[in-house]
């Protein structure tokens, strides 16, 4: 058993070289602690990822936005950088947890953990982030998020491997997210959404609409989409909107019980992430 | 493995079993027993403590991640035998009952204060919501802070 607590990406990468599969990596552990008590795990080896500068960092090229795997949600919630280029990032990070959660909790661990309830995930995706993963003999390749995270606890991943960083192009969008759970705070997602879009001419336009929690893996709602291409923020026809919504939840879910809850449920979401971005839209005039 | 970190204003170095929780290290190895465990699962809030300044459920977090970091604990707010001003100001508005959960509330409501000294009641609603309190109904602990806050508690 061994607790490695690499202090920079060689060590890391050495580290990753002697990875077997009884050996975790672990970031905030907010996740994780919980997992192996629960299966009664004691023996095992851990590769702690929080001494690690280079995971820890928030910063910009001229063209896109660079966030740390090892950035926490607090951190997310309070960047200058995510609120003016991710707005939805800083919104969904939060609405994880509790303060002390969101204290510890990563980005990387989010999206890692591929969680269908992950709040962080639906926003990378419609963003169509990229993230930046070492594998044990230091080499970094990129890969989409949207080709790693397959849902349910599952990313293609290899054993050896770990994210760096995430990679969002600077897009001139409006963004917001919006969640449902069992309670109004610290609360798991039973649904929640994305949505990124241009504005022209007060319309939305190419609007990327991902709905979380209705499946194994955050998905593209593509008929809210269709619903939403061309509306004015200011004057949406709420009775289409809510046919489109309930079209998808049925697309999605056909044959879960849950899908007539849901179906209200992500309308409500829906129908709050539009407020959001008529808000910022207003205070983007002003 | 030899863990090396401040606890409390006090430089350590202890031998540990590095996958053990920060919790269990405390209680069992440092014997901070003010520390609690509640829930286990990093809901209730009780065993919240300050790493590096910032509230996080020592549950959640294995004792070897917290080298060359500093710890504060409930134990480490009284100075030279004079309790903290939010140790005063629970005592003072009747915000403990019976007293479990309060070491992790505290301490909640101490990094607020060291990022936000005068907080709102929404702000101070907002950094205890990790925390449960199945006594006071919370009322007496916004006060409390609030005093502090506003300085009428010192």
């Amino acid at each position: 058993m061994s607790f490695r607590i690499p202090q920079n990406l060689d060590e890391l990468a050495a580290a990753l070289r002697e990875k077997d599969e009884n050996t975790y990596l672990c970031a905030g552990g907010t996740d994780l602690v919980i997992h192996l008590r629960k299966e009664k795990k004691f023996h095992y080896s851990l590769i702690d990822l929080t001494h690690l500068p280079e995971l820890s960092q928030i910063t910009e090229t001229e063209d896109s936005v660079i966030i740390g795997a090892g950035v926490t949600m607090t951190e997310l919630e309070q960047s200058p950088l995510v609120r003016t280029w991710i707005p939805a990032l800083s919104k969904a990070a939060s609405m994880v947890g509790s303060t002390q959660i969101r204290n510890r909790a990563t980005l990387g661990g989010n999206v890692a953990n591929a969680s269908q309830s992950s709040d962080t995930t639906p926003v990378l995706l419609a963003y169509g982030a990229e993230a930046e993963i070492l594998d044990g003999t230091g080499a970094v390749t990129k890969r989409l998020v949207d080709d790693f995270v397959e849902g349910l606890e599952k990313t293609t991943l290899g054993e050896r491997e770990v994210i760096l960083k995430f990679i969002v192009k600077k897009q001139h969008v409006l963004s917001a997210f919006a969640k449902v759970g069992a309670r109004k705070a610290v609360t798991i997602s039973k649904i929640n959404g994305c949505i990124c879009t241009e504005i022209k001419e007060g319309c939305m336009m190419h609007p990327v609409v991902y709905l979380g929690a209705v499946g194994a893996k955050a998905g593209r709602a593509r008929l809210i989409e269709a619903c939403l291409e061309g509306q004015t923020l200011s004057g949406c026809d709420e009775e289409k909107i809510r046919d489109a919504v309930y079209a998808q939840i049925e697309e999605n879910i056909p044959n879960r019980p849950s899908k007539h809850y849901k179906k209200s449920a992500a309308f409500g979401v829906i129908d709050q992430i539009l407020d959001d971005l008529r808000r910022a839209e207003e205070e983007a005039g002003r | 493995m030899l863990l090396r970190c401040m606890i409390n204003g006090e430089q350590i170095e202890k031998e540990t079993e590095p996958t053990k929780r920060l919790l269990d290290f405390l209680r069992e190895d440092c014997g901070l027993t003010g520390v609690k465990e509640g829930c286990s699962e990093g809901e209730c809030g009780a065993c919240t403590v300050l790493l590096d300044r910032k509230a996080v459920t020592s549950c959640t977090v294995f004792a070897g991640q917290v080298m060359d970091r500093e710890i504060t604990t409930i134990e480490g707010l009284e100075q030279n035998g004079e309790l903290d001003a939010l140790q005063k100001a629970f005592i003072r508005m009747g915000a403990v009952q019976c007293g479990f959960c309060t070491p992790g509330m505290i301490l909640s409501c101490k990094a607020l204060l060291y990022e936000n000294p005068h907080p709102t009641v929404e702000e101070i609603k907002r950094a205890i919501e990790g925390n449960l309190c199945r006594c006071t109904g919370y009322e007496k602990i916004v006060k409390a802070v609030n005093a502090v806050g506003e300085g009428e508690i010192k």
